[in-house]
């Protein structure tokens, strides 16, 4: 039930942005954005795999681990502060409503967020590695779970729009991002 | 008997007065699934909790229980009784949801926090021990410690208790309807300035009026919440208030 509710405004602006037209033109660009948004993280993390390979010539798993680990965290700040701003000009600026191409790039980012933290919780089981402060951990955790939270306020909401819960998710998720980031170099 | 002080009597008879209430208050939202109802219940409930750890700490040094009170105490018992407000007088859009959400992922991140990476010094603590007295010595402090979360959750939860309901009390005053809700709400406003005041006068240095301060505040929000809530079964004039309320005029 929540899922159709939270479906019907991405409907009514693809309809609205196509007159009566159907809709697979705009949800084909819609699969483009999204996989290439997929290549985007992807590509990053095999940059980042290649740049720890060159750099030490024998690249042991915990180097590529830490590297990634490094690298992503960068990535995700990025993405929570463009989102964040998106958010804020298609919700505060434009009035609008959470489109598709937003709620799949908030879930990529998501994605995103739980693939570092696992990296991160690989790097202390397995190698025994331990971040600068260990309220790192506690950090970590938020980063994961701070869009979750706000994802489930939004596809379940019946008041239309509700671009606000990404206003505040993404830019929480930027500030615990941001302390992780300072709590996790020694 | 060195632990039983006038603060372990005004803990105990705070946390039987908060864990009525809360009771109460639960049972109220089972029945009728309000979200405003589960808030105050959890605030209500950690109110409990952080007296009870009060009370179990005259008698025992109990890391844990140490955690639970700060954690209760000092973090989540204004923002939760101050979420139950904002759902009630802040009805435009998803905002109250968002909070909560807010609250929910500050609550997460603060437990194990305050229960397993927050180091406690125990050699300040006797029985029958003044905790608002001797916190200061047991926790680290300092920007990046879990008692900086500490100003930002207390102010944010007494505007919007203490806010919402001199608001709602000027409201019904206004309109002239509802006296009872007019004085619970008066109430509901002074029980939750009397906590925020108490740790005010422990800052001045004088941490024996907070042990009083919380149990007089409880007891003067349970009395305001029954006087609020004595019509609210009055159907014709509750969807009036509410949505004068929501409207905000």
């Amino acid at each position: 039930m929540s899922g159709q509710n939270a479906e019907k405004p991405d409907e009514a602006n693809n309809a609205g942005a196509q007159g009566a037209a159907p809709l697979q033109k705009p949800q084909s660009i819609v699969r483009r954005l999204d996989l290439g948004l997929g290549i985007l993280v992807a590509g990053f993390i095999v940059l980042v795999i290649i740049n720890s390979v060159l750099s030490v010539p024998s690249a042991w798993p915990f180097l590529i681990l830490h590297d990634l680990h490094y690298h992503l965290a960068r990535l995700g700040l990025a993405l929570a502060l463009v989102m964040a701003g998106v958010a804020v000009y298609i919700g505060i600026i434009r009035k609008g409503d959470v489109t598709p191409l937003f709620r799949r790039a908030a879930y990529i980012i998501f994605g995103t967020m739980l693939l570092e933290a696992l990296i991160g919780l690989s790097m202390f089981v397995f190698f025994s590695a331990r971040p600068g402060q260990d309220v790192h951990f506690i950090y970590g955790m938020g980063t994961v779970l701070s869009l979750p939270f706000f994802i489930f306020v939004e596809s379940t909401a019946k008041k239309r729009p509700a671009m606000g819960s990404y206003i505040w998710g993404f830019t929480l998720l930027a500030g615990i991002i941001l302390r992780a980031i300072l709590t996790g170099a020694p | 008997m060195q632990t039983i002080t006038f603060a372990f009597v005004v803990s105990v008879i705070g946390a039987i007065v908060t864990g009525i209430f809360a009771a109460i208050v639960l049972k109220r939202w089972l029945e009728k699934r309000r979200p405003h109802n589960l808030a105050w219940g959890i605030g209500l409930a950690l109110y409990f909790i952080g007296l009870l750890s009060q009370v179990i700490l005259s008698f025992v040094w109990s890391p844990i229980f140490f955690a639970l009170w700060y954690w209760t105490g000092a973090l989540m018992v204004a923002p939760w009784l101050g979420q139950g407000t904002i759902y009630l007088l802040w009805r435009k859009g998803n905002i109250a949801r968002n909070f909560q959400m807010a609250l929910l992922l500050v609550a997460v991140m603060t437990l194990p926090w305050a229960l397993f990476l927050t180091p406690f010094d125990s050699s300040a603590w006797h029985p029958g021990a003044d905790m608002t007295a001797i916190y200061r010595d047991i926790m680290p402090q300092g920007s990046g410690t879990i008692r900086s979360f500490s100003p930002v959750m207390n102010i944010w939860g007494t505007i919007a208790l203490v806010g919402g309901a001199i608001y709602s009390a000027r409201l019904f005053r206004k309109k002239q309807i509802m006296r009872n809700r007019m004085f619970g709400n008066w109430l509901i406003a002074a029980g939750g300035l009397l906590p925020a005041l108490g740790g005010t006068l422990i800052r001045l240095g004088d941490p024996s009026f907070k042990y009083f301060a919380e149990m007089a505040g409880a007891i003067l929000i349970f009395i305001g919440f029954l006087m609020a809530t004595h019509v609210a079964d009055d159907a014709q004039e509750t969807r009036s208030a509410s949505s004068s309320l929501a409207a905000g005029d």
